[in-house]
Protein backbone atom coordinates (compact mmCIF):
# COMPACT_ATOMS: atom_id res chain seq x y z
CA UNK A 1 0.00 0.00 0.00
CA UNK A 2 2.13 3.03 1.13
CA UNK A 3 5.57 3.56 2.13
CA UNK A 4 6.84 -0.07 2.93
CA UNK A 5 9.90 1.62 4.29
CA UNK A 6 8.92 3.09 7.10
CA UNK A 7 9.27 0.44 10.38
CA UNK A 8 6.03 0.23 12.84
CA UNK A 9 6.91 1.01 16.64
CA UNK A 10 6.82 -2.49 18.50
CA UNK A 11 4.36 -0.81 21.07
CA UNK A 12 1.82 -0.40 17.94
CA UNK A 13 2.10 -4.48 16.66
CA UNK A 14 1.65 -4.90 20.56
CA UNK A 15 -1.60 -2.88 20.26
CA UNK A 16 -2.40 -4.13 16.92
CA UNK A 17 -2.43 -7.54 17.77
CA UNK A 18 -3.87 -6.74 21.43
CA UNK A 19 -7.21 -6.32 19.08
CA UNK A 20 -6.52 -1.87 20.13
CA UNK A 21 -6.46 -1.09 16.39
CA UNK A 22 -9.05 -1.91 14.07
CA UNK A 23 -9.94 0.02 10.70
CA UNK A 24 -7.83 1.94 7.86
CA UNK A 25 -4.88 2.08 10.20
CA UNK A 26 -5.17 -1.61 11.09
CA UNK A 27 -5.16 -2.85 7.59
CA UNK A 28 -2.10 -0.26 6.70
CA UNK A 29 -0.06 -1.77 9.54
CA UNK A 30 -1.12 -5.45 8.17
CA UNK A 31 -0.21 -4.45 4.28
CA UNK A 32 3.16 -3.38 5.89
CA UNK A 33 3.90 -6.35 7.92
CA UNK A 34 3.39 -8.61 4.51
CA UNK A 35 5.87 -6.57 3.11
CA UNK A 36 8.23 -6.46 5.53
CA UNK A 37 10.30 -8.91 7.31
CA UNK A 38 11.98 -6.80 10.32
CA UNK A 39 8.29 -5.77 11.73
CA UNK A 40 6.90 -9.24 11.06
CA UNK A 41 9.97 -10.77 13.17
CA UNK A 42 8.74 -8.33 15.51
CA UNK A 43 5.47 -8.93 15.64
CA UNK A 44 5.94 -13.01 16.31
CA UNK A 45 8.29 -11.95 18.75
CA UNK A 46 5.70 -10.37 20.51
CA UNK A 47 3.30 -12.94 20.79
CA UNK A 48 6.17 -15.31 22.18
CA UNK A 49 6.50 -12.96 24.31
CA UNK A 50 3.05 -13.78 26.00
CA UNK A 51 3.87 -17.82 25.38
CA UNK A 52 6.89 -17.40 27.09
CA UNK A 53 5.32 -15.55 30.03
CA UNK A 54 2.54 -17.99 30.35
CA UNK A 55 5.17 -20.90 30.17
CA UNK A 56 6.50 -19.34 33.56
CA UNK A 57 5.68 -22.05 36.26
CA UNK A 58 3.75 -20.39 39.60
CA UNK A 59 4.82 -21.97 43.20
CA UNK A 60 2.60 -22.55 45.34
CA UNK A 61 3.04 -20.10 48.53
CA UNK A 62 5.92 -21.27 50.52
CA UNK A 63 4.82 -23.15 54.05
CA UNK A 64 6.49 -20.24 56.16
CA UNK A 65 4.35 -18.01 54.22
CA UNK A 66 1.19 -19.55 54.97
CA UNK A 67 2.26 -20.19 58.64
CA UNK A 68 2.72 -16.75 59.02
CA UNK A 69 0.00 -15.38 57.38
CA UNK A 70 -2.98 -17.87 58.91
CA UNK A 71 -1.41 -16.77 61.91
CA UNK A 72 -1.72 -13.40 61.74
CA UNK A 73 -5.16 -13.81 60.55
CA UNK A 74 -6.02 -15.84 63.51
CA UNK A 75 -4.30 -13.48 65.75
CA UNK A 76 -6.56 -11.32 64.40
CA UNK A 77 -9.82 -13.01 64.73
CA UNK A 78 -8.71 -13.66 67.97
CA UNK A 79 -8.74 -9.49 68.59
CA UNK A 80 -12.42 -9.71 67.15
CA UNK A 81 -14.41 -9.84 63.71
CA UNK A 82 -15.57 -7.53 62.03
CA UNK A 83 -19.40 -6.57 62.32
CA UNK A 84 -21.16 -5.12 59.48
CA UNK A 85 -22.87 -1.57 60.66
CA UNK A 86 -26.44 -0.72 58.89
CA UNK A 87 -23.87 2.57 57.35
CA UNK A 88 -22.14 -0.40 55.47
CA UNK A 89 -18.81 0.65 57.32
CA UNK A 90 -17.29 -2.27 59.54
CA UNK A 91 -15.99 -2.34 63.11
CA UNK A 92 -14.29 -4.56 65.59
CA UNK A 93 -16.58 -6.84 67.46
CA UNK A 94 -15.92 -6.77 70.94
CA UNK A 95 -12.26 -8.24 72.36
CA UNK A 96 -12.65 -11.82 72.71
CA UNK A 97 -11.37 -13.35 75.67
CA UNK A 98 -8.20 -15.51 75.83
CA UNK A 99 -7.07 -14.15 73.21
CA UNK A 100 -4.09 -15.51 71.29
CA UNK A 101 -1.68 -12.72 70.60
CA UNK A 102 1.23 -14.63 71.50
CA UNK A 103 0.47 -17.20 68.23
CA UNK A 104 2.00 -15.05 66.08
CA UNK A 105 4.72 -13.50 68.06
CA UNK A 106 5.89 -17.24 67.84
CA UNK A 107 4.74 -17.87 63.91
CA UNK A 108 6.30 -14.36 62.48
CA UNK A 109 9.82 -14.23 63.23
CA UNK A 110 10.43 -17.01 60.46
CA UNK A 111 13.12 -15.79 58.01
CA UNK A 112 12.18 -15.59 54.72
CA UNK A 113 15.30 -14.58 53.81
CA UNK A 114 16.47 -17.90 51.48
CA UNK A 115 13.95 -19.22 49.76
CA UNK A 116 16.12 -21.62 48.28
CA UNK A 117 16.85 -23.64 51.54
CA UNK A 118 13.04 -23.32 52.41
CA UNK A 119 12.78 -26.91 53.28
CA UNK A 120 14.04 -26.65 56.47
CA UNK A 121 12.43 -23.34 57.41
CA UNK A 122 8.93 -24.54 56.28
CA UNK A 123 9.57 -27.58 59.18
CA UNK A 124 10.39 -25.02 61.91
CA UNK A 125 7.41 -22.90 61.26
CA UNK A 126 4.85 -25.38 60.45
CA UNK A 127 6.59 -27.37 63.76
CA UNK A 128 5.67 -23.82 65.66
CA UNK A 129 3.15 -23.54 64.34
CA UNK A 130 1.32 -26.87 65.38
CA UNK A 131 3.18 -26.77 68.80
CA UNK A 132 1.03 -23.29 69.44
CA UNK A 133 -1.73 -24.42 68.32
CA UNK A 134 -1.68 -27.16 71.09
CA UNK A 135 -0.50 -25.39 73.43
CA UNK A 136 -2.80 -22.91 73.64
CA UNK A 137 -5.88 -24.05 74.89
CA UNK A 138 -6.58 -21.27 76.49
CA UNK A 139 -7.88 -19.80 73.51
CA UNK A 140 -11.80 -20.99 73.91
CA UNK A 141 -13.33 -17.89 75.13
CA UNK A 142 -16.61 -17.42 75.32
CA UNK A 143 -17.48 -16.52 71.86
CA UNK A 144 -15.47 -19.87 70.65
CA UNK A 145 -17.68 -23.08 70.16
CA UNK A 146 -15.47 -26.43 71.01
CA UNK A 147 -15.75 -27.21 66.85
CA UNK A 148 -14.36 -23.24 65.73
CA UNK A 149 -11.12 -24.23 68.13
CA UNK A 150 -11.46 -27.90 65.98
CA UNK A 151 -11.35 -25.97 63.11
CA UNK A 152 -8.13 -23.70 64.01
CA UNK A 153 -6.34 -26.79 64.76
CA UNK A 154 -7.07 -28.28 61.46
CA UNK A 155 -5.88 -25.01 59.77
CA UNK A 156 -2.62 -25.63 61.52
CA UNK A 157 -2.78 -29.28 60.71
CA UNK A 158 -2.99 -28.58 57.29
CA UNK A 159 -0.59 -26.24 56.86
CA UNK A 160 1.79 -28.64 57.98
CA UNK A 161 0.90 -31.10 55.91
CA UNK A 162 1.73 -29.42 52.57
CA UNK A 163 4.30 -27.71 53.71
CA UNK A 164 6.59 -30.87 54.77
CA UNK A 165 6.84 -31.24 50.62
CA UNK A 166 9.96 -30.13 49.61
CA UNK A 167 9.63 -29.72 46.58
CA UNK A 168 6.97 -27.74 44.42
CA UNK A 169 3.77 -28.98 45.45
CA UNK A 170 2.50 -31.63 42.53
CA UNK A 171 -0.90 -31.72 41.92
CA UNK A 172 -1.63 -27.93 43.04
CA UNK A 173 -5.55 -27.23 43.43
CA UNK A 174 -6.12 -23.73 43.03
CA UNK A 175 -9.35 -21.87 41.91
CA UNK A 176 -8.72 -21.00 38.24
CA UNK A 177 -10.94 -18.80 37.59
CA UNK A 178 -11.95 -15.14 39.56
CA UNK A 179 -15.77 -16.15 39.21
CA UNK A 180 -16.56 -18.49 42.43
CA UNK A 181 -17.08 -21.71 39.84
CA UNK A 182 -17.12 -25.50 40.81
CA UNK A 183 -13.74 -26.01 42.23
CA UNK A 184 -11.06 -27.09 39.46
CA UNK A 185 -9.60 -31.13 39.31
CA UNK A 186 -6.59 -30.66 37.75
CA UNK A 187 -3.15 -29.41 37.65
CA UNK A 188 -1.26 -28.77 34.09
CA UNK A 189 2.16 -30.27 34.20
CA UNK A 190 4.78 -28.53 32.14
CA UNK A 191 6.91 -30.77 29.98
CA UNK A 192 8.98 -29.96 27.02
CA UNK A 193 7.82 -32.97 25.67
CA UNK A 194 7.82 -33.16 21.63
CA UNK A 195 4.71 -35.20 20.93
CA UNK A 196 4.62 -36.39 17.20
CA UNK A 197 1.85 -37.77 15.19
CA UNK A 198 3.34 -40.94 14.56
CA UNK A 199 3.87 -41.76 18.33
CA UNK A 200 1.33 -39.65 20.44
CA UNK A 201 -0.33 -43.00 21.68
CA UNK A 202 2.66 -44.32 22.59
CA UNK A 203 4.18 -41.01 24.24
CA UNK A 204 1.16 -40.31 25.98
CA UNK A 205 0.92 -44.02 27.89
CA UNK A 206 4.08 -43.47 28.23
CA UNK A 207 3.21 -40.47 30.35
CA UNK A 208 0.28 -42.17 32.25
CA UNK A 209 2.51 -44.52 32.95
CA UNK A 210 5.01 -42.64 34.96
CA UNK A 211 2.06 -40.87 36.83
CA UNK A 212 1.48 -44.34 37.96
CA UNK A 213 4.65 -44.97 39.28
CA UNK A 214 5.07 -41.59 40.76
CA UNK A 215 6.51 -41.70 43.83
CA UNK A 216 6.95 -37.93 44.28
CA UNK A 217 10.47 -38.28 45.67
CA UNK A 218 12.90 -37.32 42.58
CA UNK A 219 14.28 -34.12 43.08
CA UNK A 220 14.12 -32.73 39.40
CA UNK A 221 12.25 -35.80 37.62
CA UNK A 222 8.85 -34.58 38.16
CA UNK A 223 7.45 -32.16 35.76
CA UNK A 224 6.43 -28.85 37.04
CA UNK A 225 2.87 -28.67 37.89
CA UNK A 226 0.80 -25.33 37.46
CA UNK A 227 -3.22 -24.26 38.04
CA UNK A 228 -4.85 -24.30 35.09
CA UNK A 229 -5.72 -20.97 33.73
CA UNK A 230 -9.20 -20.51 33.45
CA UNK A 231 -9.05 -20.72 29.51
CA UNK A 232 -7.03 -24.35 29.91
CA UNK A 233 -9.72 -25.28 32.40
CA UNK A 234 -12.65 -24.20 30.03
CA UNK A 235 -10.94 -26.17 27.49
CA UNK A 236 -10.12 -29.20 29.26
CA UNK A 237 -13.62 -29.58 30.83
CA UNK A 238 -15.09 -28.89 27.39
CA UNK A 239 -12.60 -31.52 25.99
CA UNK A 240 -13.32 -34.27 28.39
CA UNK A 241 -17.21 -33.20 28.74
CA UNK A 242 -16.53 -32.28 32.59
CA UNK A 243 -14.46 -35.67 33.67
CA UNK A 244 -11.72 -35.06 35.60
CA UNK A 245 -8.52 -35.86 33.22
CA UNK A 246 -5.75 -38.09 34.20
CA UNK A 247 -3.09 -36.24 32.61
CA UNK A 248 -3.10 -32.63 31.25
CA UNK A 249 0.56 -31.63 30.28
CA UNK A 250 1.64 -28.44 28.70
CA UNK A 251 4.15 -29.69 25.92
CA UNK A 252 4.58 -29.71 22.09
CA UNK A 253 3.00 -31.31 19.57
CA UNK A 254 5.30 -31.10 15.89
CA UNK A 255 7.37 -28.35 17.77
CA UNK A 256 4.39 -26.41 18.41
CA UNK A 257 3.37 -25.36 21.68
CA UNK A 258 0.45 -27.42 22.71
CA UNK A 259 -1.81 -29.07 25.32
CA UNK A 260 -2.22 -32.63 26.12
CA UNK A 261 -5.25 -34.13 28.12
CA UNK A 262 -5.44 -37.75 29.00
CA UNK A 263 -7.95 -39.82 30.14
CA UNK A 264 -6.39 -42.74 31.53
CA UNK A 265 -7.70 -46.18 29.98
CA UNK A 266 -10.08 -47.94 32.20
CA UNK A 267 -11.66 -51.86 32.48
CA UNK A 268 -13.46 -52.59 29.57
CA UNK A 269 -13.10 -48.17 28.25
CA UNK A 270 -10.43 -47.41 26.68
CA UNK A 271 -8.69 -44.36 27.05
CA UNK A 272 -8.77 -41.00 25.40
CA UNK A 273 -5.65 -38.46 24.43
CA UNK A 274 -6.17 -34.79 22.40
CA UNK A 275 -3.80 -32.57 21.70
CA UNK A 276 -5.15 -28.96 21.59
CA UNK A 277 -3.69 -25.80 20.51
CA UNK A 278 -2.95 -22.64 22.25
CA UNK A 279 -6.40 -21.03 21.33
CA UNK A 280 -8.32 -23.93 22.77
CA UNK A 281 -10.80 -22.53 25.50
CA UNK A 282 -14.53 -23.83 26.62
CA UNK A 283 -16.19 -21.87 23.38
CA UNK A 284 -13.19 -23.72 21.10
CA UNK A 285 -12.03 -26.82 21.16
CA UNK A 286 -8.73 -25.98 18.79
CA UNK A 287 -8.16 -29.77 19.08
CA UNK A 288 -5.07 -30.84 16.55
CA UNK A 289 -5.07 -34.63 17.49
CA UNK A 290 -6.75 -37.34 18.88
CA UNK A 291 -6.23 -40.91 19.97
CA UNK A 292 -7.39 -43.90 21.58
CA UNK A 293 -5.45 -45.64 23.80
CA UNK A 294 -5.63 -49.35 24.96
CA UNK A 295 -4.77 -50.49 28.12
CA UNK A 296 -1.81 -52.01 27.48
CA UNK A 297 -0.84 -47.99 26.22
CA UNK A 298 -0.49 -49.25 22.38
CA UNK A 299 -2.64 -46.76 20.85
CA UNK A 300 -5.16 -46.50 17.60
CA UNK A 301 -4.98 -43.27 15.70
CA UNK A 302 -8.43 -41.90 15.28
CA UNK A 303 -8.27 -41.38 11.92
CA UNK B 1 -10.51 -27.98 48.38
CA UNK B 2 -10.42 -29.96 51.24
CA UNK B 3 -12.02 -27.15 53.34
CA UNK B 4 -12.95 -29.65 56.89
CA UNK B 5 -15.49 -27.36 58.07
CA UNK B 6 -16.52 -25.36 54.96
CA UNK B 7 -16.54 -27.93 52.84
CA UNK B 8 -20.00 -26.21 50.80
CA UNK B 9 -19.39 -22.77 51.43
CA UNK B 10 -18.81 -20.38 48.27
CA UNK B 11 -16.63 -17.68 48.87
CA UNK B 12 -19.26 -15.25 49.56
CA UNK B 13 -20.94 -17.39 52.27
CA UNK B 14 -17.04 -18.08 54.12
CA UNK B 15 -17.10 -13.82 53.85
CA UNK B 16 -20.60 -13.87 55.54
CA UNK B 17 -20.01 -16.43 58.08
CA UNK B 18 -17.11 -14.01 59.17
CA UNK B 19 -19.20 -10.95 59.25
CA UNK B 20 -20.91 -12.99 61.63
CA UNK B 21 -18.00 -13.33 63.97
CA UNK B 22 -16.84 -16.80 62.81
CA UNK B 23 -13.48 -16.44 63.56
CA UNK B 24 -12.24 -19.12 61.60
CA UNK B 25 -14.18 -18.25 58.54
CA UNK B 26 -11.61 -15.91 56.84
CA UNK B 27 -8.44 -17.85 57.36
CA UNK B 28 -10.05 -20.41 55.27
CA UNK B 29 -10.48 -18.11 52.44
CA UNK B 30 -7.46 -16.95 52.73
CA UNK B 31 -6.29 -20.85 52.93
CA UNK B 32 -8.27 -21.37 49.52
CA UNK B 33 -6.74 -18.70 47.67
CA UNK B 34 -3.15 -18.64 49.07
CA UNK B 35 -1.44 -19.54 46.22
CA UNK B 36 -2.86 -17.53 43.20
CA UNK B 37 -2.76 -14.59 45.78
CA UNK B 38 0.74 -15.21 46.14
CA UNK B 39 1.67 -15.59 42.27
CA UNK B 40 0.15 -11.91 41.94
CA UNK B 41 2.05 -10.48 44.86
CA UNK B 42 5.41 -12.47 44.35
CA UNK B 43 5.02 -11.79 40.50
CA UNK B 44 4.18 -7.98 40.81
CA UNK B 45 6.73 -7.02 43.35
CA UNK B 46 9.58 -9.32 41.83
CA UNK B 47 10.08 -10.23 45.79
CA UNK B 48 9.41 -13.46 47.98
CA UNK B 49 10.07 -11.26 51.39
CA UNK B 50 7.97 -8.08 49.95
CA UNK B 51 5.28 -10.11 48.69
CA UNK B 52 5.04 -11.95 52.01
CA UNK B 53 4.53 -8.17 53.80
CA UNK B 54 2.30 -6.99 51.07
CA UNK B 55 -0.18 -9.92 51.50
CA UNK B 56 0.24 -10.06 55.21
CA UNK B 57 -1.05 -6.24 55.23
CA UNK B 58 -3.42 -7.52 52.01
CA UNK B 59 -5.02 -9.93 54.55
CA UNK B 60 -5.65 -7.80 57.38
CA UNK B 61 -7.02 -5.28 55.26
CA UNK B 62 -9.35 -7.66 53.69
CA UNK B 63 -10.13 -8.93 56.82
CA UNK B 64 -11.08 -5.43 58.58
CA UNK B 65 -12.59 -4.01 55.37
CA UNK B 66 -14.95 -7.62 54.99
CA UNK B 67 -17.92 -5.59 55.65
CA UNK B 68 -16.95 -3.41 52.35
CA UNK B 69 -17.69 -6.15 50.08
CA UNK B 70 -20.59 -5.48 48.47
CA UNK B 71 -20.98 -8.61 46.39
CA UNK B 72 -20.47 -6.54 42.92
CA UNK B 73 -17.90 -8.93 42.39
CA UNK B 74 -16.43 -12.00 43.06
CA UNK B 75 -15.03 -12.61 46.03
CA UNK B 76 -11.78 -13.64 44.84
CA UNK B 77 -11.64 -10.39 42.78
CA UNK B 78 -12.26 -8.60 45.38
CA UNK B 79 -8.82 -10.32 47.43
CA UNK B 80 -7.04 -9.99 44.38
CA UNK B 81 -7.52 -6.13 44.28
CA UNK B 82 -6.35 -6.12 47.79
CA UNK B 83 -3.45 -8.00 47.03
CA UNK B 84 -2.21 -5.47 44.00
CA UNK B 85 -3.17 -2.52 45.68
CA UNK B 86 -1.16 -3.27 48.52
CA UNK B 87 1.70 -4.26 46.36
CA UNK B 88 1.39 -1.75 44.37
CA UNK B 89 1.84 0.75 47.37
CA UNK B 90 4.63 -1.16 48.18
CA UNK B 91 6.36 -0.93 45.38
CA UNK B 92 5.70 3.10 45.24
CA UNK B 93 7.21 3.21 48.36
CA UNK B 94 10.16 1.99 47.61
CA UNK B 95 10.59 3.69 44.64
CA UNK B 96 9.99 7.09 47.31
CA UNK B 97 12.32 5.90 49.05
CA UNK B 98 15.76 4.29 47.01
CA UNK B 99 15.63 7.63 44.58
CA UNK B 100 15.76 4.83 41.91
CA UNK B 101 16.80 1.71 40.19
CA UNK B 102 19.71 -0.50 41.77
CA UNK B 103 17.12 -3.37 41.55
CA UNK B 104 16.80 -2.81 37.69
CA UNK B 105 21.07 -2.98 37.34
CA UNK B 106 20.75 -5.95 39.22
CA UNK B 107 18.27 -7.45 36.72
CA UNK B 108 20.13 -6.39 33.92
CA UNK B 109 23.43 -7.81 35.51
CA UNK B 110 21.39 -10.99 35.84
CA UNK B 111 20.21 -10.74 32.78
CA UNK B 112 23.72 -10.70 31.16
CA UNK B 113 24.91 -13.31 33.65
CA UNK B 114 22.44 -16.07 32.70
CA UNK B 115 23.28 -15.56 28.88
CA UNK B 116 20.87 -18.20 26.78
CA UNK B 117 18.60 -20.86 27.76
CA UNK B 118 19.77 -23.98 26.33
CA UNK B 119 17.42 -25.22 24.21
CA UNK B 120 16.69 -28.23 25.88
CA UNK B 121 13.56 -29.32 27.61
CA UNK B 122 14.30 -30.72 31.14
CA UNK B 123 12.77 -29.14 34.19
CA UNK B 124 15.69 -27.24 35.10
CA UNK B 125 15.31 -25.13 31.94
CA UNK B 126 12.10 -24.22 32.63
CA UNK B 127 13.60 -22.99 35.85
CA UNK B 128 16.62 -20.72 33.94
CA UNK B 129 13.79 -19.26 31.92
CA UNK B 130 11.70 -18.70 34.17
CA UNK B 131 14.64 -16.96 35.98
CA UNK B 132 15.19 -14.75 32.87
CA UNK B 133 11.95 -13.97 32.91
CA UNK B 134 11.62 -12.48 36.01
CA UNK B 135 14.84 -10.31 35.30
CA UNK B 136 12.74 -9.06 32.66
CA UNK B 137 9.54 -8.37 34.52
CA UNK B 138 11.66 -5.90 36.96
CA UNK B 139 12.46 -3.83 34.11
CA UNK B 140 8.97 -3.08 33.42
CA UNK B 141 6.82 -0.39 34.97
CA UNK B 142 4.62 -1.89 38.07
CA UNK B 143 1.52 -1.33 35.96
CA UNK B 144 2.62 -2.96 33.43
CA UNK B 145 3.66 -5.91 35.30
CA UNK B 146 0.70 -6.09 37.42
CA UNK B 147 -1.46 -6.11 34.36
CA UNK B 148 0.36 -8.72 32.21
CA UNK B 149 1.05 -10.61 35.21
CA UNK B 150 -2.53 -11.16 35.79
CA UNK B 151 -3.50 -11.75 31.74
CA UNK B 152 -0.71 -13.50 30.84
CA UNK B 153 1.10 -15.25 33.40
CA UNK B 154 -2.07 -16.26 35.23
CA UNK B 155 -4.71 -16.21 31.94
CA UNK B 156 -7.38 -14.54 33.65
CA UNK B 157 -9.28 -13.22 30.82
CA UNK B 158 -8.46 -8.90 30.42
CA UNK B 159 -11.95 -7.95 31.78
CA UNK B 160 -11.16 -9.67 34.95
CA UNK B 161 -7.56 -8.58 35.31
CA UNK B 162 -9.57 -4.92 34.73
CA UNK B 163 -11.91 -5.41 37.44
CA UNK B 164 -8.93 -6.47 39.54
CA UNK B 165 -6.70 -3.42 38.19
CA UNK B 166 -10.20 -1.57 38.36
CA UNK B 167 -9.31 0.29 35.02
CA UNK B 168 -11.15 -0.48 31.86
CA UNK B 169 -10.48 -2.97 29.38
CA UNK B 170 -8.83 -0.90 27.20
CA UNK B 171 -6.19 0.24 29.78
CA UNK B 172 -6.00 -3.47 30.68
CA UNK B 173 -5.12 -4.55 27.12
CA UNK B 174 -3.10 -1.10 26.15
CA UNK B 175 -0.59 -1.52 29.42
CA UNK B 176 -0.49 -5.46 28.33
CA UNK B 177 0.79 -4.28 24.75
CA UNK B 178 2.92 -2.05 25.76
CA UNK B 179 4.69 -3.98 28.70
CA UNK B 180 5.27 -6.85 26.11
CA UNK B 181 6.72 -4.23 23.77
CA UNK B 182 9.08 -3.38 26.42
CA UNK B 183 10.05 -7.36 27.35
CA UNK B 184 10.75 -8.24 24.19
CA UNK B 185 13.99 -6.90 23.91
CA UNK B 186 14.78 -8.13 27.20
CA UNK B 187 13.77 -11.84 26.07
CA UNK B 188 14.87 -11.72 22.78
CA UNK B 189 17.44 -14.31 23.45
CA UNK B 190 14.91 -16.82 24.88
CA UNK B 191 13.20 -17.01 20.99
CA UNK B 192 13.56 -19.70 18.46
CA UNK B 193 13.76 -16.79 15.65
CA UNK B 194 16.16 -14.71 17.34
CA UNK B 195 18.28 -13.53 14.73
CA UNK B 196 19.88 -17.15 13.81
CA UNK B 197 21.20 -17.38 17.43
CA UNK B 198 19.45 -20.69 18.15
CA UNK B 199 19.70 -23.67 15.44
CA UNK B 200 16.01 -23.51 14.18
CA UNK B 201 15.57 -27.24 14.79
CA UNK B 202 15.54 -26.44 18.75
CA UNK B 203 12.92 -24.20 18.97
CA UNK B 204 11.44 -23.83 22.07
CA UNK B 205 8.90 -21.87 21.28
CA UNK B 206 7.43 -22.13 17.98
CA UNK B 207 6.56 -18.88 15.21
CA UNK B 208 3.30 -19.71 14.69
CA UNK B 209 1.33 -22.22 14.15
CA UNK B 210 0.38 -22.59 10.11
CA UNK B 211 2.84 -24.96 9.97
CA UNK B 212 1.39 -27.22 11.62
CA UNK B 213 -0.06 -29.93 9.19
CA UNK B 214 -2.16 -32.48 10.58
CA UNK B 215 -4.93 -30.50 12.05
CA UNK B 216 -7.68 -32.71 12.66
CA UNK B 217 -10.42 -31.01 14.81
CA UNK B 218 -12.96 -32.63 15.96
CA UNK B 219 -11.47 -36.07 15.18
CA UNK B 220 -13.54 -38.72 17.82
CA UNK B 221 -13.66 -41.49 15.73
CA UNK B 222 -13.11 -45.29 17.25
CA UNK B 223 -9.82 -46.47 15.56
Amino acid sequence: MRRRSAHVDASVLAELSAGMISGRRATRIHAHLAGCQRCARVSAGLSEVSLLLASVPHSAMPAAVTSRLSAAIADEAAAGTPVRLASGETSRRAERAGSGRSKSRLARPVALRGFAAAAAVCLLAAGGYTIVQLTSPGRSGPGLSPGANAGLQTHGGRAGAYDLSPSPRQGTIIRPSLSPASPPVFGVRTTGTNYQPATLGAQVGKELSSIGKLSGNKAYGEPLQRPPTAQQEGCVLSITSDVQPTLVEAARYQGHPAMVIALAPETGQLGQAWVVGPECSAAKSDILAHVQLSPAGASQRAQ
Amino acid sequence: MTDRRFPDLSDAQLLERHLQGDTDAFGQLFLRHRDRLWAVAVRTLCDPEEAADALQEAMISAFRRAGDFRGDSAVTTWLHRIVVNASLDRLRRKTAHAASSVGDEGALDLLATQGRVPATTDPASVRDTALDVEAALRLIAPEQRAALVLVDMLGYPVADAAAVLDISVGTVKSRCARGRARLLPHLEHLRAGAEGKDPPAEERFARNRTASGSVSPGQGGEG
